[in-house]
């Protein structure tokens, strides 16, 4: 084989002469914060494989107490009384050996994002009227903007307590599915769900899909990681933003038909190990006298909290 | 009777691309056969046929001397399609797909449980496997958590839990360190022993010797052109070479300028040619 006179010539090296720095462009940073994001909370096992309380109860009445708490925290009008619930989430994240600033940070970094969102044209007296707390604006006539009517901007009293029940009604839900999830691990939460009547073919879906978008970020992180090892930076300037947004669009399409002929392949390794229609599978679990106690101290504490809600 | 044979089998990828061009082949229970081929040469497409897993675009595939059909393996009523995947184990070239399971321990199972062996026997054969195999430790993690060698320990264990007499390996040592390569041919010499039918579909030269007795050569066009005992067509060089099994390699010895044909196996059986 004679390889041609240009790919034996070497790239002069005036090393001291080449500019470096720069920042991580946008596609990089996105798909390796994806990748970390579902490795280090999704799949990590940290605090699933702990030896803390939580771990120790079985999955299944796990998620179906969780699930209570959540569905009573929602009927709950009182404030006060689902800051409790909170607190004993705490408690029992503690009792579970999860890093409570960890577990504080996960659920508080994205309430102000959505909920925080939704609640906060709540707070003011154009939504909400009553008594103001605070006022930033006042006009001398009515103001009518659509369908409101208004002489001042002010945050109400009545819009405040509003929020903060709301935020404080999201932030305990999600709590508790955080430490549902911190606490078990995906596989058992999956099988637990079959007990809540959930259909095994959903079930598997489910947990094959959550499985396979780990391989498939792989995928797009190697793909990306190909390219770049081919090319230099464009991004600096908007043409090459506009350059690198078309490169990963037109790689989605080529991620579809991997993932396609991946799904034809699964398909045949199942039928080839005796799949066919129906998933068989059988329970592992067993109930010990920990989740008796669990379950009847969780129903105790539910009831508790519906009589001081409605009957105190 | 052969546990498979195959008359005048074609198979065409999308009803276009030729995979399998005019396939006449036998196997006999007990026996290992290599099917060697280079890369595209139609050694996967091969296997999946005789897993029932595809089924040919013209000609007959037979396994224990019943047509393999849609109809066959997929209709409704009949013992045959759970004696046929009872029987046969495929281990796939892409590990990844074929682990499809939360857990390794739930991919142990996946087969005796949709093949409805009872649950003790499930429960020793996948301790036996686990401990065999040696994967104690990879037991309660997710698959993709593993590195390459363990998800082909792991697909292994899987196809052996459900005890197939024919295993169906495609291009198993690929991708695999020197280690585990040795590991899975010790492996495969092991099953040897115990009588089960080993069909392996490779370009790796490497192994075929020790873990085959019979081979069957695929050309670049699809078709056997080679079917004999593996020491014979190992030592046919124009025929490797024909088929790019193996290569014209040349390289220099001080002065002297060497030239050999190529393949792991016969890299110290060549004559210098100047």
């Amino acid at each position: 084989m004679k390889i041609p006179d240009w790919l034996s010539q070497s790239t002069p090296c005036p090393c001291c002469a080449i500019s470096v720095g720069g920042k991580k462009n946008y596609v990089e940073k996105t798909l390796v914060e994806i990748a970390g994001m579902m490795e280090h909370s999704i799949f990590s096992e940290k605090y699933s494989s702990a030896k803390g309380f939580l771990q120790s109860i079985d999955p299944r009445v796990k998620l179906i107490t969780i699930l209570l708490l959540i569905v009573t925290t929602s009927f709950i009008k009182k404030t006060e009384l689902i800051l409790g619930i909170y607190a004993v989430t705490l408690f029992f994240a503690y009792l579970s050996k999860v890093d409570l600033f960890f577990f504080i940070k996960r659920v508080w970094l994205f309430i102000p994002i959505f909920s925080g969102m939704v609640v906060f044209p709540a707070m003011f007296n154009i939504v909400t009227p009553g008594e103001p707390l605070v006022t930033f604006v006042h006009f001398d006539k009515i103001v009518h903007f659509w369908v409101f009517q208004f002489t001042e901007i002010s945050i109400t009293k009545e819009g405040a307590l509003g929020a903060l029940l709301f935020i404080s009604r999201v932030a305990t839900s999600v709590s508790l599915i955080v430490l549902l999830t911190l606490t078990t691990r995906w596989a058992d939460v999956m099988k637990s769900l079959r007990t809540l009547g959930v259909p095994q073919i959903f079930v598997l879906v489910l947990s094959m899909t959550y499985q396979y978008i780990f391989l498939l970020v792989r995928i797009v992180q190697e793909m990306h990681l190909a390219k770049k090892s081919r090319t230099i930076k464009t991004n600096r300037t908007r043409e090459g933003t506009k350059k690198e947004q078309n490169w990963v669009a037109s790689r989605i399409g080529t991620v579809l038909m991997k993932s396609y002929k991946m799904s034809e392949e699964i398909h045949s390794a199942m039928v080839s190990r005796g799949f066919h229609e129906e998933i068989k599978s059988h329970e592992t679990f067993k109930i010990k006298n920990i989740d008796r106690v669990w379950t009847v101290f969780s129903l105790a504490f539910i009831t508790g909290v519906i009589w001081l809600n409605y009957l105190v | 009777m052969p546990i498979f044979e195959l008359k005048n089998v074609n198979y065409l990828y999308l009803n276009r691309i030729p995979a399998l061009n005019d396939i006449n082949l036998s196997i006999e229970e007990g026996e290992q056969v290599a099917i060697l081929g280079a890369n595209g040469s139609g050694k996967s497409t091969l296997l999946k046929l005789l897993d029932g897993l595809i089924f040919p675009s013209s000609g007959v595939v037979k396994a224990f001397g019943k047509t393999l059909t849609e109809n066959i393996l997929d209709g409704a009523g009949g013992d045959f399609p759970q004696f046929f995947r009872k029987k046969v184990g495929l281990i796939f070239q892409n590990s990844e797909a074929q682990l499809f399971c939360p857990t390794v321990l739930d991919e142990i199972k996946f087969g005796p449980l949709q093949l409805d062996i009872p649950e003790k026997d499930i429960h020793q054969r996948v301790n036996d496997v686990i401990e065999m195999l040696k994967i104690e430790n990879l037991k309660d993690r997710a698959p993709y958590t593993l590195s390459g060698g363990e998800k082909k320990k792991v697909a292994i264990a899987s196809v052996l839990s459900i005890n197939p007499d024919i295993l169906l390996l495609d291009e198993p040592t690929n991708g695999l360190d020197p280690r585990t390569q040795r590991w899975l041919v010790e492996l495969l010499l092991e099953l040897r022993k115990s009588g089960k039918t080993i069909i392996i579909a490779t370009h790796d030269l490497g192994i075929v010797e020790e873990v085959s007795e019979h081979a069957v050569v695929f050309s670049e066009d699809h078709r056997i052109v080679a079917n004999g005992e593996t020491q014979a067509i190992l030592n046919d060089t124009a025929l490797l070479m024909k088929v790019n099994l193996i290569h014209e390699h040349s390289h220099k010895h001080k002065e002297t300028i060497h030239k050999h044909k190529h393949a792991h196996t016969l890299e110290h059986n060549h004559d210098h040619v100047l």
